[in-house]
């Protein structure tokens, strides 16, 4: 009996930080020390407008961008965000004008998540 | 016998067969660049897109002073369809010498905006802007409705659109946009090589000459010239900045995208405006989205690298003659002329003469 409440507590926690999210969702980086917000997206297209799904387990979304570090510039139009309600969204309207490596930044009420994309 | 064999050895030049120099990846990075030729699906904001009377419509106004106030102008006098839809001239002489060099039509189609700043989103509005500007055509809406009116063309316009009204400015527009939309180049050399790399046929693709093979080379890599220069029309339809000075005299200056984007957000005649022929206004989420920041002032947009061999002289003011001089210019680019809070992309390249000569050969080969 003890071990079967062992198990279940372990399983209660050990699986909350992806149960916000679809299996497939990828884990974006974080300021923070475990994985709150997930994505899904196909290989985006150069230069032209692409969505992706984000799921955040904690916190609201107050801002999304994306960078190439390297060449220190951002994208030339602001995505849309559109709010799917229990830590789902939509991003829509993204745009990667150039090939090469782009950071993708989701800022929150709680931290900062990003994910690198490259384009070929 | 021995005499004649050691004649030819010494006469006739050793050939290898020829090959192709790039690597798996540098492939990968050639089938980006097509396939060619793309044609694009009709505008949708163009009820006349696709349009056949549309089209004789528009190209019969493409080369008519009609569309001048005082007929000293038409669109085919500074877009010449004998010179590669643009002049030789670095800057446009309209009614005073303008400030940027003449854009070529060809594949015009296939660009998000128009002119070197930006200030259409759409072919039909980026056509109507030259028959009103005072400096170039002059009309106003009104005297371009009365000549319509009084001119050979009123019963095919009126075909196409109805009665001659207010709205004659915009559909003038649409119909020359439905002629530019059918300004598309043919395949070309680099084409032929980036065919036959995607079909595996590296026979035929060591065809595609040695010194462009190596100016692709320096284009894909070195050069970074991909990152602007994209895709199958060789441009990713943005603006930037290319080291090519923006004053136009001791006191002017071209502001470029900066300007463009003021003009897109006061035009009426934008995708998400009243004068779009598409219910979804699908193509409506750029002028909606597009940002403006301080660095897009100076800022050009990347013209395609197609046909360039009809087109000098190049950039936004015409100020380099010839292929050579571009390259010598991305060569030994100013960073000092760069904007401070700009992209950190252009760099001296340090090509070697011979490299010089490789990259302008390679830009040959996208001209038919």
């Amino acid at each position: 009996m003890r071990s079967l409440l062992g198990l279940c507590f372990w399983a209660l926690t050990m699986g909350s930080a992806v149960a916000c999210a679809p299996e497939d969702a990828l884990p974006l980086a974080a300021d923070a020390p475990e994985p709150q917000a997930f994505l899904r997206l196909e290989p985006p297209p150069l230069a032209q407008p692409f969505s992706m799904e984000l799921w955040l387990c904690d916190g609201t979304v107050t801002m999304i961008d994306a960078t190439m570090p390297a060449h220190q510039h951002g994208m030339k139009y602001a995505p849309r965000l559109v709010a799917l309600g229990d830590g789902a969204y939509r991003v829509e309207e993204m745009l990667f004008h150039m090939p090469g490596l782009w950071q993708i930044s989701v800022t929150t009420d709680r931290a900062t998540y990003h994910y690198d994309v490259t384009l070929p | 016998m021995i005499w004649r064999l050691a004649l030819c050895f010494a006469l006739c030049p050793a050939v290898a067969p020829a090959e192709v120099l790039l690597n798996q990846a540098e492939i990968d990075k050639v089938l980006l660049h097509g396939p060619w030729p793309h044609m694009p699906a009709t505008d949708p904001s163009n009820r006349v897109s696709g349009n056949p009377d549309a089209i004789a419509l528009g190209e019969a106004l493409f080369n008519d002073p009609i569309l001048s106030v005082d007929g000293a102008f038409a669109c085919a006098s500074c877009h010449d369809p004998q010179g590669g839809f643009t002049k030789a001239e670095p800057r446009a002489q309209g009614r005073v010498l303008l400030p940027r060099n003449t854009p070529a039509l060809w594949n015009v189609s296939q660009h998000r905006w128009f002119g070197w700043g930006g200030d259409s989103d759409n072919l039909w509005a980026a056509s109507l802007l030259p028959i009103t500007a005072p400096d170039e055509m002059a009309h106003t809406p009104q005297s371009l409705e009365a000549a319509l009116t009084e001119s050979a063309y009123a019963e095919a316009y009126v075909a196409l659109f109805g009665p001659v009204d207010q709205d004659a400015l915009v559909n003038i527009g649409k119909a020359l946009a439905a002629y530019q939309e059918t300004l598309v180049t043919g395949p070309t050399a680099f084409d032929a090589f980036r065919d036959a790399l995607e079909r595996g046929d590296l026979a035929a693709a060591a065809a595609y000459p040695e010194t462009a093979q190596r100016g692709l080379q320096i284009f894909l890599g070195a050069g970074n010239c991909t990152f602007c220069h994209s895709g199958a029309n060789f441009s990713n339809g943005e603006f930037h900045d290319a080291g090519v000075p923006y004053f136009l005299s001791t006191t002017e200056v071209d502001p470029g995208r900066f300007d463009g984007l003021q003009n897109l957000r006061e035009s009426p005649y934008t995708l998400d405006g009243p004068y779009s022929d598409d219910p979804e206004k699908s193509g409506a989420w750029a002028v909606r989205n597009v940002r403006q920041t301080h660095s897009d002032f100076g800022t050009f947009r990347t013209p395609s690298l197609r046909n360039l061999n009809a087109t000098a002289p190049y950039m936004h003011n015409g100020s380099l003659p010839d292929l050579d001089a571009v390259v010598r210019h991305y060569n030994e680019i100013d960073l000092e002329r760069m904007h401070t809070d700009g992209e950190a992309i252009l760099r001296p390249l340090g090509l070697s003469e011979r490299e010089i000569g490789d990259l302008v050969a390679f830009l040959e080969t996208l001209s038919e």
